[in-house]
């Protein structure tokens, strides 16, 4: 019941997520924008706690989140904040390093509340439709042009299967 | 131990080489050798590579009487469902985890306090 909805509509190139918290919005702005805090909740929980390299919560401001694999890669994820409207709003890009950088990933994250409960709205837009549902074949850095599409056609027929 | 696909799929195609590979098996089914020839690395390295890839059951080595090949597999690929998938798995996750950890916060447990 209190689970998070999700949306892929057809024709724009976005996600929507939503969710409600048994929380007020500032204790939910404050675990979303502090170092201490997001340790706690953000990534895959089977790869261990992310490390929570750098959290700048201000227009401009960077942040990165550091995974290690067990093989030893380190795998971040990395972004910048374009707007910071504390506790309402904020919209940050979201990239993992070294892979599809030169897209443009834009979550724009929005917090309510009602009741003593937040509400959260998450939209993230990608620079296009294409780039949404087929982002990691488009990020594969191969020589040929062809074995991309045969990939892309390949992955295509795996998802739709 | 990782074994979630999200994490190790993503792990697997964080490097430009591991990536190259896939989409060189996305042709067909090839030797180590042909795969390494590309590359500017030796035979050991590639086969780090392949064995990466391999944990993350993104391809597979197989032996056809003599001639010892890899292939792609499908599951992973399949099962996080592209980028969209694993970017979703990844926010459910974190919101999931968010929602717990709020609990926590109410409830001044002590590794929660700021």
């Amino acid at each position: 019941m209190n689970k998070m909805l999700v949306e892929t509509p057809e024709g724009e190139p976005v996600i929507r997520m939503s969710r409600t918290f048994d929380a007020p919005r500032t204790l939910v702005w404050r675990a979303w924008t502090r170092p201490e805090h997001v340790a706690r909740w953000w990534g895959s929980r089977a790869m261990g706690a992310i490390k929570v390299v750098k959290l700048d919560v201000r227009p401009g401001g960077e942040w990165r989140f550091e995974q290690i694999t067990p093989d030893g890669t380190v795998f971040a994820f990395i972004g910048k904040y374009i707007e910071v409207d504390e506790p309402e709003r904020l919209v940050n890009t979201f990239a993992l390093e070294g892979m599809f950088e030169d897209k443009t990933v834009i979550e724009t994250h929005r917090f309510e509340e009602r009741d003593g409960k937040t509400h959260y709205s998450g939209v993230t837009r990608f620079d296009s439709i294409e780039d949404r549902d087929g982002m990691v074949a488009s990020g594969m850095e191969a020589g040929a042009q062809e074995s991309m599409n045969q990939l892309e056609e390949l992955l295509g027929e795996l998802v739709s299967a | 131990m990782a074994t979630d696909p999200l994490s190790l799929t993503f792990a697997a195609l964080a490097d430009p080489t591991r990536r190259a590979i896939l989409a060189r098996l996305a042709q067909g089914q090839t030797s180590v050798g042909e795969l390494a020839a590309p590359h500017q690395m030796s035979l050991a390295a590639v086969s780090k590579h392949i064995k990466v890839l391999e944990n993350a059951g993104l391809i597979a080595r197989e032996k056809d009487a003599q001639y010892r090949y890899c292939k792609l597999q499908a599951g992973p690929l399949q099962d996080i469902d592209g980028w969209v998938g694993a970017y979703r798995g990844l926010w459910r996750d974190n919101l999931d985890q968010l929602d717990a950890y709020l609990a926590d916060m109410q409830r001044g447990d002590d590794t929660s306090k700021q």
